[in-house]
């Protein structure tokens, strides 16, 4: 067994003191900016991006892999017991959970989905583990109009499937390809759109962008829109130790939540979203107990948990082995790897064996951290909860300056911070979805690259996309994504 | 309001604006583009291939979005909504003036002492007028950021003014 052995491998790199600490933090930060609201994964990872110059690969990706499953445990802390949900991917714990804390249960729902998540979280990093080494098997052998084409329809689900408006996704996904055009052409040394400011000439960085977007955006958002909402906290009651009741109603959802999340996650098609939802209504239809829903079932907050966690490390899988992110913070790790001069896919797990099994063995262990991290230290975070708003976001803010500055000492940047701060806002105001942009800015170079190999390759000619069956049919699907809604309408019309 | 005769584009006249200045983004990366030098080589894939295809992109979204905006206003947006919410400015320019502040000190003044101000300023943005707590408590983080990034980490952030 070839991927036991790089296993154990990998496990031997990851149980040194040194990277044990890295997970550690990595999965202790991960499960605060998850239970703190204004702040997520994808801020975090990017303002660390200035600690890569310090810290060797291995140690800073096990951190960075930490916080973004962490985050995922955290984020059902807040959804429980706030009234407003974190992040898009726990809506639906938060009906359910919500209402189970309303009436004295909140112990046992963040216990099913702690317990849920590590369930998930360690199915899913197994599943990882044997399900990778087969893509990189057969990505191996894709060649750049193959690459172009997975690209292509990566772009199409993430911008135009998810979310409200294809079409607001679409130019949210097209701003981030023309913010990463920004800088010196890496094939023929050409500036574009730098306007001879040494700044941009290097290109924007993604923390810019991320922070800007995500952390300065919301902020201004929140002062000035958002004062309304009041937030309501429900008390933390209840032993977050299951009843017997408890695990028999929670393990069936578990199971279903983790078979269901993980091949949404590694799917190019990414986004939380969907598996979650779609384990809510299975489980909603599946139990024996159908009066409880929308009045805190447990099933409702065990299944979709996991399928959120589930998700996140498809997530990864299709990171790592295909080099595809399909999620902010995906983009954002792929931009560490590319701080160290690696690239994931195929070719990683080639030349960066070790480093890439010691991520995966990482895993593992950061999901028992996280399990005694959130079950019995739970009332930790909860205190988390209880920071004033103004001292929150102004803290944000601080942390905002220093990873931008961080990354290259110019207070250039901090003014594109607040550039980039304001299209955030503009962008909440008209419901943009953000993560299209990541994606596109981190993405969009790698694509380019593709495509101009296939183009030099085929000697000009485009029908190369359409002469390979794989990417024939990749793109074949992306405009079916794309035209099929419209049809479907135009044809219900006539 | 009384009524004009297209009543539908003065009712958002944001998303109009905003539609345009998508067009106008996608105009101008496709000038920016023409200037580029011309690819050499048969294949003629070169530095102007990806920016032509993303100026013409976001040239059709743009028109598209103009098209919502005009007939009817953007998918799915509830602008009565907003409306009942009106816009707190004076929180918004609060934490501008904290951040654009912070991008003129941070390197005369110091990381410290422009992460304060940011801290008091944004923090009144969000109505919090205990402006010495929020001073001691804005220090407090970015002094701790500061040892530990400068000292902990060896990343040097600007001491400014301060000595140390």
């Amino acid at each position: 067994m070839e991927v036991l052995n790089s296993l154990a491998q990998g496990f031997s790199l990851a149980l040194t003191m040194q990277n044990l600490m890295w997970c550690f933090v990595g999965v202790t930060l991960g499960t605060a900016v998850g239970v703190l609201p204004g702040i997520g994964p994808a801020v975090t990872v990017a303002l660390l991006l200035p600690v890569t110059t310090k810290i060797d690969p291995s140690g800073a990706l096990i951190m960075f892999a930490g916080i973004y499953y962490g985050a995922m445990y955290g984020g059902s802390t807040t959804s429980i017991l706030l009234n407003t949900p974190g992040e898009s991917a726990t809506i639906v714990t938060a009906m359910e959970g919500n209402q189970m804390a309303k009436r004295g249960r909140a112990g046992a729902a963040l216990g099913t989905s702690a317990i849920g998540s590590f369930v998930a979280g360690t199915l899913t990093v197994a599943a990882l583990t044997f399900v990778s080494p087969l893509v990189v098997d057969i990505a191996i052998q894709f060649g750049p109009p193959e690459f172009f084409a997975l690209m292509v329809l990566a772009f199409t689900t993430v911008s135009a499937v998810l979310g409200g408006s294809a079409l607001r996704g679409l130019t949210a996904l097209f701003i981030g390809l023309a913010i990463g055009l920004v800088g010196i052409d890496s094939q023929s040394g050409t500036a574009r759109f730098a306007f001879d400011v040494p700044q941009l000439l290097d290109g924007i960085e993604v923390v810019t962008v991320a922070v800007g977007l995500f952390a300065v955006g919301e902020t201004l958002w929140t002062a000035s829109k958002d004062y309304k909402t009041v937030e309501t906290m429900n008390a933390m009651r209840g032993s977050v130790w299951m009843t017997a009741q408890d695990w028999k109603r929670s393990w069936g959802p578990w199971l279903r939540g983790t078979a269901i999340g993980f091949p949404f996650g590694a799917m190019p098609a990414g986004g939380a979203e969907i598996p979650t939802f779609l384990s809510y209504a299975i489980e909603k239809k599946l139990t024996k107990h159908p009066e409880e829903f929308g009045h805190g079932a447990i099933e409702g907050v065990a299944g979709p948990e996991a399928a959120n966690n589930a998700s996140s490390t498809g997530t990864m899988t299709t990171l790592l082995a295909l080099g595809l992110p399909t999620s902010a913070t995906a983009a954002i790790l792929l931009a560490a790897f590319q701080q160290y001069g690696l690239q994931p896919g195929p070719l990683l797990f080639v030349n960066s064996a070790d480093l890439v099994w010691a991520l995966i063995a990482s895993m593992y262990v950061g999901n028992i951290m996280l399990l005694v991290l959130n079950l019995p230290l739970v009332g930790i975070w909860v205190k988390l909860l209880k920071i004033p708003k103004p001292m929150l976001y102004s803290g944000i803010l601080i942390f905002a300056t220093l990873g931008v500055f961080g990354m290259r000492q110019s207070a250039f940047d901090i003014f594109l911070l607040y550039a980039i701060g304001l299209l955030g806002f503009l962008m909440r105001r008209y419901d943009f979805p953000t993560a299209p942009v990541i994606i596109g800015m981190i993405l969009g170079p790698l694509a380019e690259a593709q495509l101009r190999r296939s183009l030099s390759i085929s000697q000009g000619d485009w029908l190369v996309f359409l002469q390979k069956p794989l990417s024939a049919s990749l793109l074949a699907i992306t405009a079916a994504i794309l035209i099929g809604p419209w049809a479907w309408k135009k044809l219900r019309q006539a | 309001m009384t009524t004009t005769t297209t009543p539908e584009a003065t009712k958002h006249p944001g998303q109009v604006l905003l539609s345009v200045a998508v067009v106008l983004l996608g105009t101008a990366l496709a000038y920016g583009t023409s200037q580029l030098p011309e690819a050499s080589g048969y294949a003629k894939v070169g530095p102007r291939l990806m920016p032509s295809i993303v100026s013409g992109g976001l040239f059709v979204l743009g028109l598209l979005l103009l098209k919502e905006s005009l007939t009817g206003g953007f998918h799915s947006i509830d602008e009565d909504e907003h409306a009942a919410t009106p816009t707190n400015w004076p929180a918004f320019l609060w934490i501008s003036a904290g951040l654009v502040l912070n991008g003129l000190l941070i390197v005369t003044a110091g990381f410290v002492i422009a992460g304060t101000l940011l801290f008091v300023l944004s923090a009144r943005g969000f109505e919090s007028r205990a402006y010495v707590r929020n001073a001691v408590v804005g220090m407090a983080i970015a002094g701790f950021t500061y040892a530990f990034f400068t000292y902990g980490l060896g990343l040097a952030l600007p001491a400014g003014i301060l000595p140390f």
